[in-house]
Formats: structure tokens, sequence, C-alpha cells
């Protein structure tokens, strides 16, 4: 099952001016996100679930295509877990976005764009989404 | 060469901290290890394995020494579905 079209548009609306003023959905640097997570990690045991977000979280500042380094692995690897376990996940980065789920995965153009990545996942349970 | 992964950290996560990681094993770790020696990444312990961490620490260690990589140890469904992309058999 994709992520629910009313929670992007709320979650959207939600932060429109942005994410800064959210210390729960967003982390101004590397070092707090890497921290969040470690900790998200140790409290849950979600070994797979972590290193999904932890590829998402520490792909999207920088991208390029250094050789030897076999970028796009990662998200590759995001893709085959999400759609192996049945999660889901919604990425928008300006107004283009991609969708997983439902064994499927579905690339689209938002209405609204927005600054930024934003990347919502579902690991299954109805209250399970957490916006990194 | 057996080298045990946990020395690292039980979670490997980040380009970054691939990259450190891989640079602290070249500096003293992988110098000593003969030319035609398999080194044997040991994940015994490890939780995590993000592939960004994995391609830093495995292509680098390719790429630097010519010597086979193998790993043992990769109990955890997380470091197996990261060692698909990193180090396909």
């Amino acid at each position: 099952m994709c992520i629910p079209e009313i929670l992007i548009k709320k979650t959207i609306f939600d932060y429109g001016r942005g994410f800064t003023g959210s210390t729960d959905c967003f982390c101004s640097s590397r070092d707090i996100f890497s921290a969040r997570l470690d900790s998200f990690i140790r409290e849950t045991t979600k070994y797979l679930e972590g290193a999904i977000i932890g590829e998402i979280g520490n792909n999207t500042l920088i991208i390029s295509g250094r050789a030897p380094e076999q970028r796009g692995n990662g998200l590759k690897f995001v893709r085959a877990s999400i759609l192996d376990n049945r999660w889901s996940l919604y990425f928008q980065s300006g107004n283009g976005c991609c969708r997983l789920g439902g064994g499927s995965t579905i690339f689209t153009t938002a209405l609204s764009s927005i600054s930024g990545c934003l990347a919502i996942v579902n690991f299954g349970k109805p209250d399970a989404e957490k916006v990194v | 060469m057996t080298v045990s992964m946990i020395k690292f950290g039980d979670i490997l996560i980040s380009r970054p901290a691939g990259r450190e990681a891989f640079l602290a094993g070249a500096s003293y770790v992988f110098k000593d290890a003969p030319e035609n020696d398999e080194i044997i990444l040991d994940f015994k312990g490890v939780k995590v394995l993000a592939p960004s961490w994995g391609d830093e620490f495995i292509t680098g260690l390719k790429t630097v020494y010519k010597n086979h990589v193998a790993v043992t140890n990769a109990d955890s469904p997380a470091v197996r579905a990261a060692l698909k992309y990193v180090l396909p058999v």
C-alpha cells in the first residue's frame, strides 16, 4: 500500500514554512541525524529499517558520480527492501516525486514544489510513519 | 587475514563514516596483509550495515589492495541485505 495522499498533503501543509522549527522532523546537521538514527535503532532494534533511513538521510545532500564508488546501490537497496517487505515510501525533492509501495515504483510530478527533500516511510503499522 | 568489523561499531551507516573506517583500516590493519592472502571481513556482532558505508569500505579495499575479499558471520538480515549490493556473489 502506498503512502496515503492525505498524509503527504497534510505533511507538506503543516510544514509549508519549512521544517527548521520542528525538532521532531528536522535534523539541522549530519551529526544530529546520525545521533537520532543511532538512538532509533538501539531503542527499537529495527535494524533493516535503520539502514533504510540511513541511506535516505545520508544520500540526499550531495549526489555525484565519483568513480569507482558504486553510487546508486544505496537507492536500489532502499527500493528492494521497501518492496520486499511490503513497506512504502514517498520521496519528494522540488516537485519531483517517487512513490514506492504495493509492488510498484511510480515517478510523478507534484503540483506544489518544496525546498529540500521530504521522505515519508511507512514500516507497516498505521502509526509508524516517520518523516526524515 | 580476518578483520573483525565490530571494531568499527555495530551500526555501520553513512558514506563519510565508511570512508573514515577504510582509512583507519588502511593505516593500521590492511597494510600488513600479505599480497596473496585473502581478507575475510567478519561481521559477527554487527547489527546494521548501510550500502554506502560498505561501498566506501569494501570498494576502497578492493581498489587499493588486490587481495580477494570474503565475508563471514553476516548474521543480521540488515547486513546480508546490504552486502548483496556491495559485494555481489
